[in-house]
């Protein structure tokens, strides 16, 4: 199920859509681990006489070997972590509200959600290089309440996304009337 | 002053035990919250295999070593320097 359990489906609501951020944002996470793990083996391969007799050294050699094992595990362990985050912050709209789900590292998670008959304003941003060539950005969405603001970061195509949302608000203050 | 070369290798383990740790959170999140579907588990499998992958090479390097000697520290860094 979306979501997991912080999702309760209600009676008589329907999922209309639900969003994750642009995979460019995780790509670009996916990169830089990348790019940390080949770090060794390139100076691995420019230095590999050095290296070989390092290894060979009776404190160096065992060290080494360890520090590169965790260097590593903590660059996957990293990336894992990375890519949880990325993975389970959601946005799930239905015909009556949106519900954001956040993953704030491991160990925190924020759930938040705003009726669509609340809404009054939605604005959809891209701005950048990459952003405007691969179609993704920030939809805001505003309620009533002057502090509620709810943002949907880096997710594709927002202009559309937008209007979705300001046609099920519509179709939803309708038939609170 | 000499070390034994095993109080490296209990450093390590208390690094994989904090690894452990935070694998299987980010495990059990993935599990309950991801949903039943073929990224989380595509990403569940990759994790461990490639945990596995890496521990594997670790054991085939470390597993040579002779853990039990003690290192003379100065000696050892005049030896070490050698190598440089």
């Amino acid at each position: 199920m979306i979501g997991g359990s912080f999702f309760q489906q209600k009676p008589n609501e329907k999922i209309v859509f639900s969003l994750r951020r642009n995979w460019f944002t995780f790509f670009k996470v996916a990169a830089f681990h990348v790019f940390l793990a080949l770090i060794p083996l390139v100076l691995y391969s420019i230095f590999k006489e050095d290296f070989t007799k390092l290894f060979k050294g009776a404190l160096l050699g065992p060290v080494i070997k360890l520090g590169v094992s965790i260097y590593y595990l903590s660059i996957w362990l990293f990336f894992f972590v990375n890519f949880v985050d990325y993975y389970l912050d959601i946005w799930i709209v239905t015909t009556e509200r949106i519900v954001n789900i956040e993953q704030k590292g491991l160990f925190a998670r924020t759930v938040s959600e705003l009726k669509l008959y609340s809404i009054q304003d939605v604005t959809s941003e891209i701005q950048g290089i990459i952003p405007t060539l691969l179609h993704f950005g920030n939809v805001y969405v505003q309620t009533a309440a002057e502090t509620e603001r709810f943002v949907f970061k880096n997710i594709a195509d927002p202009p559309i996304i937008a209007k979705r949302i300001i046609d099920l608000s519509e179709k939803a203050k309708l038939e609170k009337r | 002053m000499s070390i034994p070369l095993f109080v490296f290798l209990i450093l390590y383990f208390i690094f994989l035990c904090f690894y452990f740790i935070f694998a299987l959170v980010g495990l059990y999140h993935l599990a309950k919250y991801g949903g039943l579907n073929f990224t989380s588990f595509l990403m569940f499998f990759l994790f461990l295999a490639i945990t596995i992958i890496i521990l594997f090479i670790s054991y085939e390097q470390l597993s040579i070593i002779d853990w039990k000697r003690s290192i003379e520290f100065l000696n050892s860094f005049d030896k070490s320097s050698t190598y440089f």
